[in-house]
């Protein structure tokens, strides 16, 4: 099956194509972009501050690092790229004209599924006393994941507005936020539960 | 939507790899950190060039993510694994 043109034009109050300049080649809003450039330069900061701690204290941070559930955290991904993959089946069976809700709900149902387990990692820390803390390692461990599953539960929240008001370039923004939540995922889970 | 399952499978091997390279305790070395780094790195740029579409763009944006992506990396192996080694040697 081939894959269907998704139109990507932003239009503007008066109907005329918005122009924004070097952005406008970019699908979806290209507001959505800069934020996305934004986050990447945010958590990629955060990642080399991580590493850069890590290369400081490496005894602590590999102890504590060992303290985390590397396969759940894998599950995770697993989890958080098979949600991707149907908000991105939803947007090209919305630009030809297909249903695209069921695919919509599994993704938020997924992103759901993300936060459960992310709940069941916090308390089983928090139940063994590794808390902000510990140290610095757990410090930056739930700022990082804190402030990750914050981006998934507001992400769900977009979805679910973009899935009621499904316009094509609703529906490609909503889409734009939901794979940035997944591209800074990718990004973390090897930094936090797997470098040593 | 077939190359969309496509990624779709190759971010889940992925995914797999990098579980696998990265499982058990001790030091990953700089191979383990290599394939580990490697491995995030195709999967973010798949995600940007086909669930995010990227490859609808002009090339300029494409080579923007990219880099940016591969100089994250980078920074972040020769901070694992490079520091370590001239560290001792700077002091």
């Amino acid at each position: 099956m081939t894959e269907t043109p998704v139109p990507t034009a932003v239009v503007a109050a008066d109907g005329e194509a918005a122009d924004w300049g070097p952005l406008s080649s970019l699908p979806g809003n290209p507001m959505m972009w800069i934020l996305i450039l934004g986050e990447l330069a945010a958590f990629g900061a955060v990642f080399i501050g991580f590493a850069v701690a890590r290369a400081l204290d490496p005894a602590t941070f590999d102890s504590s690092q060992a303290q985390l559930d590397r396969l759940l955290g894998g599950v995770n991904t697993m989890v958080l790229v098979t949600s991707g993959w149907l908000v991105a089946i939803a947007v090209r069976r919305r630009a030809s004209g297909r249903p695209h809700c069921a695919a919509m709900l599994g993704a938020m149902a997924l992103g759901g599924l993300f936060l459960a387990i992310k709940a069941v990692e916090y308390g089983d820390k928090i139940g063994r006393g590794l808390t902000l803390e510990t140290n610095t390692f757990f410090q930056l461990y739930y700022l990082m994941t804190g402030f990750h599953a914050m981006h998934v539960a507001a992400g769900i929240v977009i979805l679910g507005i973009v899935t009621w008001w499904d316009s094509l370039e609703n529906m490609e923004t909503g889409a734009a936020f939901w794979h940035m939540v997944d591209l800074i995922w990718v990004l973390l889970y090897p930094i936090v539960y797997l470098l040593r | 939507m077939a190359i969309l399952t496509r990624t779709l499978m190759v971010l889940m091997l992925l995914t797999a790899v990098s579980m696998w390279a990265g499982h058990g305790t001790g030091d990953l070395g700089p191979l383990g950190v290599g394939l580990v780094l490697a491995a995030g790195n195709v999967k973010a740029d798949r995600i940007l060039t086909h669930y995010l579409d990227l490859h609808r763009a002009d090339s300029g944006w494409r080579t923007l993510f990219r880099t940016l992506l591969t100089l994250l990396g980078v920074t972040i192996f020769g901070i694992y694994v490079l520091l370590p080694m001239i560290g001792p040697a700077l002091r």
